[in-house]
């Protein structure tokens, strides 16, 4: 029994070698589709690198911006501060309420906010949160909380770039990088730019690559409709009951209680979709009771006049004339009160 | 619990030290905690269903003594069938009386009457088909005084519900499991050695193989109206990968787990794919099942005894109770339809025999012919898949038809072909190995055998590696546990 657990904890101590030395052959040298679960991508979608830099570079705010990509692409720093407010915007690609609470526990002394915007999509409250974990783990630094937020969305994924990018740090110097912050990128007849903005803000504007037709974005094609659909079957079971991981919903109430604590008003607002996907929720009623019973809340999709033809990038994204409208709403709304 | 879970990673370790350091000294503290360990372990599903396993376990213990205790054969042959009656009651009622009354109703409506039948609407217990024909066997071999019956209701808990075979076999045999349960164990370091690496190649199987596999073949033929014929092809292939990762690798973590507590469970695979008739693939595939069926069905009806006629008839009915035994669905049983007409020529020109021992033994590559027949056995047996793995037969049916299409001759086309490309390549490797290791246990025993010892840690390690990088990044279920 003795040799069996000498022989046992030896080979344990083997393959903690041979894995950690083989995620790092794995990850340095194959190209993406060949490593599953490892995603370690430095200056990846979204801008989250450069916005974690800036974030770095950044002293008090008065707003301070946490949730999806609706956050980066749907709250602009410049139209908050022509209404005389400074922001700053750490929202990220499919960040998660695990996500923001880690970067909210990072962040929150270095730019002491008197307002939290956080943006509710019910998509990521269903979500694993893996995407945005390696996102963030990847794109800025690597401390306990990261291990606390791989614990919570326990996946292989996640702790294995977690390794990858702890190893990479420990004995190889990474380089600062620099993004390109300017994307174009086009669909069908859409030309679509993405820009980073400083303060976090991603703008999206659109054009037609044929302009004699114009007759507005059509962004919704049976493809689309297929995503859409898929979509909503995530947030919600078969009989129409919103699904919310529990992990999620912790992290999120977490979140709260730590703002009500530092007496922060905390604003929630879910940014608007087009129509016919938010016709596909059903149980919005339920969402809507949920959040509107946890803060401050504002549903851009309820008695909103988005057009999806005018206002949006994709079925899910507004365009910077949809940011412009809501950004200007909501501070009519929420921020006339103060 | 799944044995792929970090839940079983806690809970394997806990029971094993238990077993080995508090309990060693008796046997009955042993096995109590065998027990108690295979109650928890099956409670982590739905505590409910314990009460039902319990109650089956039970029942066949006290029949099994009342038959033993009868006076007279009239008597024993009603405890038999009380036992078999609601052993098989509760499997009819809990997997099979949805299908029953919706097939009755629907044969109704062909002759014009409608019915509004009456489903229930029930969860199918994790399990019940497996510790069912435990039961079964155990009072068929009293019945039949093949055994005496067990007074020692711990011992015969155990052999009823000991975990690693609990919830998707194999299926055991009194003769078998019952004696080990009842001798002294010692630990084997060599026999622990050996159930580690069976574990580890099992879980190989599972989340590097089945689990990527599983991926494609769902992709595919979830929608598989809109794939061409060459894309439907690979979804049928992937689909037979992961049903044999699936099953085997299940079978390889039962068998290793069972060996590190001192007992040996009944090999359920032995390298089907490298069969070079199907006669030969029947004898190699779910071994536990087939050779259960043999015993308690295909014997009693007369066996391949008497005229042509009655062989082709018990063949059908063994094949067919062997496929509705799998699920309530006619896409079951017409799987196993399919493999009864597969068997038939091997039967009727007696060479259902030939082929014994393992192909190319002692050699490196098969002969030509060899080679011809695993390809013409494998092709068949994927074919049997998607009616095994279809929704619907129509299903099957439009699957088979646009398979056999003008456009089975196009490229493959659809979403992750990069991945599904990479997926072959663990298939590749996977089959490399297990045809080097197709003379033993399960391929891994001979894998580095005389290796030094780094360099098989090493490659052992690389397998562990190869699972962390290529698994789900979800905890997912056994096929056959909805079985």
């Amino acid at each position: 029994m003795k040799k069996f657990f000498i022989n046992g904890f030896l080979f344990l101590a083997t393959t903690v070698v041979f894995y950690t030395a083989a995620v790092m052959l794995w990850g340095s040298y194959l190209p993406a589709d060949m490593k599953k679960n490892i995603n370690y991508r430095r200056g990846s979608f979204g801008f989250t690198y450069t916005r974690l830099q800036e974030v770095n570079q950044t002293g008090k705010v008065d707003v301070l911006f946490v949730g999806s990509s609706h956050a980066y692409c749907g709250f602009d720093a410049r139209i908050f501060g022509q209404h005389g407010y400074t922001s700053f915007n750490l929202g990220s690609s499919m960040q998660t309420p695990v996500q923001s609470d880690l970067l909210i526990n990072r962040y929150l002394d270095r730019l002491s906010p008197s307002v939290v915007v956080y943006e509710i999509y019910p998509y990521a409250f269903a979500s694993d949160g893996v995407e945005s974990a390696v996102d963030i783990i990847a794109n800025d630094r690597i401390n306990g909380g990261d291990v606390a937020m791989a614990a919570t969305v326990n996946s292989i994924k996640t702790y294995n770039t977690l390794l990858y990018g702890f190893v990479s740090r420990l004995f190889r110097k990474e380089k600062p990088i620099q993004e390109q912050l300017s994307i174009t990128a086009s669909s069908g007849n859409i030309i679509s730019h993405s820009k980073y903005i400083r303060g976090g803000f991603m703008e999206k504007s659109m054009e037609l690559a044929d302009s004699s037709a114009h007759t507005g974005f059509e962004i919704i094609t049976p493809a689309v409709e297929r995503k859409m659909q898929a979509d909503a079957a995530v947030v919600q079971t078969k009989d129409g009951k919103w699904y919310a991981r529990s992990y999620q919903l912790a992290a999120f109430e977490n979140t709260l209680r730590k703002m009500k604590e530092r007496n922060i008003r905390v604003i929630l607002v879910q940014a608007p979709v087009v129509p016919a996907y938010y016709a596909l929720l059903r149980c919005s009623n339920e969402i809507n009771a949920y959040f509107s019973s946890k803060a401050e809340y504002y549903n851009f999709n309820e008695g909103s006049s988005f057009d999806e033809k005018v206002d949006f990038a994709d079925y899910h994204h507004l365009n910077q004339t949809g940011v412009t409208k809501m950004n200007e709403v909501l501070i009519q709304k929420a921020f006339s009160k103060k | 619990m799944l044995f792929n879970s970090i839940s079983f990673l806690v809970f394997l370790p806990v029971v094993f030290i238990l077993y080995w350091f508090v309990t060693n000294k008796s046997l009955k503290a042993q096995n109590i905690l065998l027990l108690a360990a295979s109650y928890f372990f099956y409670a982590c599903w739905d505590y409910r269903f314990l009460f039902l396993l319990m109650f089956s376990t039970l029942l066949d213990y006290y029949t099994g003594l009342k038959m033993q205790d009868a006076a007279g054969e009239r008597a024993k042959k009603f405890w038999f069938w009380l036992s078999v009656i609601v052993n098989v009651g509760f499997l009819a009622v809990f997997k099979y009386y949805n299908f029953f009354a919706a097939s009755f109703a629907e044969l109704l409506s062909h002759t014009g009457l409608k019915i509004n039948v009456w489903t229930i609407n029930v969860i199918l217990p994790v399990g019940i088909s497996f510790y069912t024909f435990h039961g079964l066997s155990y009072v068929i071999d009293i019945y039949k005084n093949r055994i005496k019956p067990e007074r020692n209701f711990v011992d015969y808990a155990v052999f009823v519900s000991f975990f690693p075979l609990l919830v998707a076999g194999p299926i055991e045999r009194a003769t078998h499991l019952l004696p080990q349960v009842k001798q002294q164990r010692t630990f084997d370091y060599a026999k622990a050695i050996d159930g580690l690496r069976q574990i580890l190649w099992g879980l190989f199987k599972k989340v590097v193989i089945a689990d990527n596999c599983a991926e494609f073949a769902n992709l595919i033929f979830n929608h598989s109206g809109t794939y061409s014929g060459s894309t439907l092809a690979l979804g049928a292939l992937f689909f037979t990968f992961q049903i044999y990762g699936d099953f085997s690798g299940y079978s390889d973590i039962a068998l290793g787990t069972a060996r590190l507590f001192g007992i040996e469970l009944l090999r359920n695979f032995a390298f089907p794919y490298f069969s070079r008739d199907i006669a030969e693939f029947w004898r190699r595939w779910h071994i536990s099942l087939s050779t259960w069926f043999r015993d308690y069905l295909y014997v009693p009806l007369g066996g391949s005894r008497g005229n042509t006629w009655m062989k082709v008839r018990n063949t059908f009915i063994i094949f067919i109770v062997s496929g509705f035994w799998h699920g309530a669905n006619w896409t079951f049983i017409v799987w196993g339809a399919l493999n009864a007409l597969y068997f038939l020529p091997v039967l009727l020109l007696n060479r259902n025999r030939n082929n014994l021992e393992t192909v190319a033994a002692g050699k490196l590559f098969p002969t030509v012919k060899e080679a011809a027949g695993m390809l013409v056995t494998f092709g068949l047996t994927v074919i049997a898949w998607i009616f095994f793995r279809s929704e619907s037969l129509h299903h099957a049916v439009s699957y088979l038809k646009r398979l056999f299409s003008a456009s089975l001759f196009s490229n493959p086309d659809f979403e992750g072909k990069k991945m599904a490309m990479l997926t072959l390549g663990l298939c590749v490797f996977f089959f490399m190995i297990e045809w080097l290791g197709r003379e033993r246990q399960y391929a891994l025993s001979h894998i580095g055998e005389h290796w030094p010892r780094p360099l098989r840690w090493s490659f052992y390690s690389f397998l562990i590696f190869l699972m962390g990088m290529y698994m789900s990044t979800s905890e997912t279920p056994f096929i056959y546990f909805q079985f």
